[in-house]
């Protein structure tokens, strides 16, 4: 049912998902400090990965600050089980 | 090689058209109700809708736009993919699995389950609307150049081509027509990407640190094309940038809608995963090949290039040169095809948030009061998907030459001061009101838009004005931590009317 009027007792705001708010931190986190070192360590990014090599860290580093966050994703939702209270608003009719 | 007229080009076109044309009237055939029409029954599966999340996703910003930036500014180009990432995960942690439980059809749902419903649908419609149809510019201006390329025929044809198969897709096929569209382009497309990346790493060896080294050695930036600052960019519009992705990502109306298509909060989270692992693939072979492979393969080779050196067709269609660079015609023309299905899919996918927006939101549930008849909102859905195509149509050829991954960026300031605010504030914080609710969103949006249309991109390089009056395009700095501080201010001096405030009290 489509909520489309006031009733008398206002629904509870949504239980915080402890474990996917802190997968959600975490990545937002390495993303933010993967930024810091652009300005930070300028130096590290441009250095080659190896002696000659025209790869830089840079390359290495963005790859997995994209790859990553698929992991966390991963980890956080594999214990994942539908339950009672994951009924959604439509069907229980609140 | 590559001509103003591919013929192979074009018998790609058609058979895309025409393989969207089938999907669309066998899901016409189904699409006789508005869960069918707005959420395609909700009976997709988690891989399905992962895969439909990714084509939804996987737009011509990344495909055409992520090469075309590698290969003018270089490393900034990851800019726009790895905040993309982190937030994902802020979706996935956050939003996906709440908004799946409270909503129905589009996450105004969920945002008008504690708040009074029609003063907050009418600001997260309109904020869902301006969204949508900035996308859609994004989307037009990378059809009209493609098609201008594919058949020579003027941009504004071309847009009008896209524009109105897009109001067939949404009017007639609904969201079930639009989710079997995006899966089978995410399939499309990761297939050319990954022939193409191979493609291109046999060209050097399957070197990557050959095709770096040739990538620098004709690039005017030198070993720098792998350095952040190519962009040109402050630390603050940086910073600006990467905020507005990362946390508008979780606040666009097309994609939380995908979650209402499926049966349940678990199976919106894992789809959400399956999503992310094709965007990350995608990502990664844009960034770490294909990026270098165009600045390697197509600088400097005249069967590209015009007279002053710059691509043929503009730096959106540095893609399709070096699809025509590693596999002639065939290549280029199935790269072609693919991008053009990519844009068809993205388009039909953000006309149906947007006309969901006007039919469900703002007509059913704010102007008729829940008190509408089935038929009449399924007209009225498809009413608005006209009026949508009209108005993106016109948008599209008001934009033409804006970096359309550049458009995307400033959209993405819109959902992280507006959207995302309401969606997240309502869900999770206890006492927001309803006027804290609207006003806090209105101030995203109004500073967003506002800012975005008198930054360089739209002042000058549209309006026509001389000088900007403000130097940067990326609000959201500004615009996002606003819309919070407003929406917690004004709710904290306000009370909510029309519910139990001590019951309210209580639950806190």
């Amino acid at each position: 049912m489509t909520p489309t009027g006031a009733t008398s007792s206002r629904p509870d705001v949504q239980p915080l998902d402890v474990g996917g708010a802190i997968y959600a931190i975490g990545g937002f986190a390495m993303a933010a400090f993967y930024m810091l070192l652009w300005y930070v360590a300028p130096g590290f990014m441009e250095a080659s990965l190896w002696s000659g090599s025209s790869i830089p860290w840079s390359m290495l580093l963005g790859t997995l600050v994209i790859i990553v966050p698929v992991l966390l994703a991963w980890l956080c939702s594999r214990k994942d089980v539908e339950s009672a209270s994951d009924e959604t608003y439509e069907v229980a009719g609140h | 090689m590559e001509s103003s007229v591919n013929t192979v080009a074009i018998g790609f076109f058609f058979g895309v058209i025409a393989l969207t044309l089938v999907i669309t009237y066998w899901a016409a055939r189904r699409s006789h109700s508005t869960k069918q029409l707005y959420a395609a029954g909700g009976n997709i599966t988690a891989t399905q809708n992962g895969l439909a999340i990714s084509g939804d996703l996987a737009s011509a910003a990344l495909f055409l736009g992520g090469i075309g930036m590698f290969f003018t500014s270089g490393y900034d180009a990851t800019l726009y993919f790895f905040p993309a990432m982190a937030g994902f995960i802020i979706m996935l942690g956050f939003v996906a699995g709440p908004m799946r439980k409270l909503g129905r059809f589009t996450f105004t749902d969920a945002a008008a389950v504690r708040l009074s419903p029609v003063p907050i649908r009418v600001i997260a419609a309109l904020s869902a609307l301006a969204i949508t149809l900035m996308y859609l510019i994004a989307q037009m201006i990378g059809a009209g150049g493609l098609i201008q390329i594919l058949f020579g025929i003027p941009y504004y044809a071309s847009v009008l081509i896209v524009g109105g198969l897009m109001v067939i897709y949404v009017s007639f096929g609904g969201m079930l027509a639009t989710t079997w569209v995006q899966i089978i382009k995410a399939g499309l497309l990761f297939g050319a990407l990954l022939v193409m990346s191979i493609m291109a790493l046999a060209q050097t060896g399957f070197s990557l640190d050959e095709l770096y080294a040739r990538a620098a050695a004709v690039h005017e930036l030198g070993a720098d094309l792998f350095q952040p600052g190519g962009l040109g960019l402050s630390q603050g519009q940086m910073i600006s940038l990467a905020l507005a992705i990362a946390i508008g990502i979780p606040g666009m109306p097309h994609i939380l809608m995908r979650f209402f298509t499926v049966p349940s909060p678990v199976v919106a989270r894992k789809s959400l995963v399956v999503g992310m692992g094709m965007m990350g693939m995608f990502y990664t072979m844009v960034f770490l090949v294909l990026g270098a492979a165009g600045v390697a393969f197509v600088t400097g080779n005249p069967d590209f290039l015009m007279a002053d050196g710059s691509p043929r067709g503009g730096t959106n269609m540095v893609a399709l040169h070096l699809a025509a660079f590693l596999g002639g015609d065939i290549l280029f023309g199935a790269v072609a095809a693919i991008a053009f299905a990519t844009i068809l899919a993205v388009v039909a996918g953000l006309t149906v948030a947007a006309a969901s927006a006007l039919s469900h939101d703002l007509y059913a549930s704010v102007i008729a009061r829940g008190k509408v008849s089935e038929r009449r909102e399924m007209i009225v859905f498809r009413s608005s998907a006209l009026a949508i195509g009209a108005v993106g149509i016109g948008l599209g050829i008001a934009f033409e030459g804006q970096s359309i991954i550049y458009v995307v960026g400033m959209l993405y300031s819109i959902a992280a001061s507006a959207t995302f605010p309401i969606l997240v504030m309502s869900m999770f914080w206890s006492r927001l009101t309803t006027i804290g609710a609207v006003a806090g969103g209105s101030v995203g949006l109004i500073l967003s838009v506002g800012l975005i249309i008198v930054g360089p991109s739209v002042w000058v390089q549209v309006l026509g004005n001389p000088e900007a009056l403000l130097p940067f395009d990326q609000p959201a700095i500004v615009s996002a931590p606003a819309a919070f501080a407003v929406m917690i201010i004004v709710s904290l001096l306000t009370r909510e009317k029309g519910w139990d405030a001590p019951a309210v009290q209580a639950a806190e």
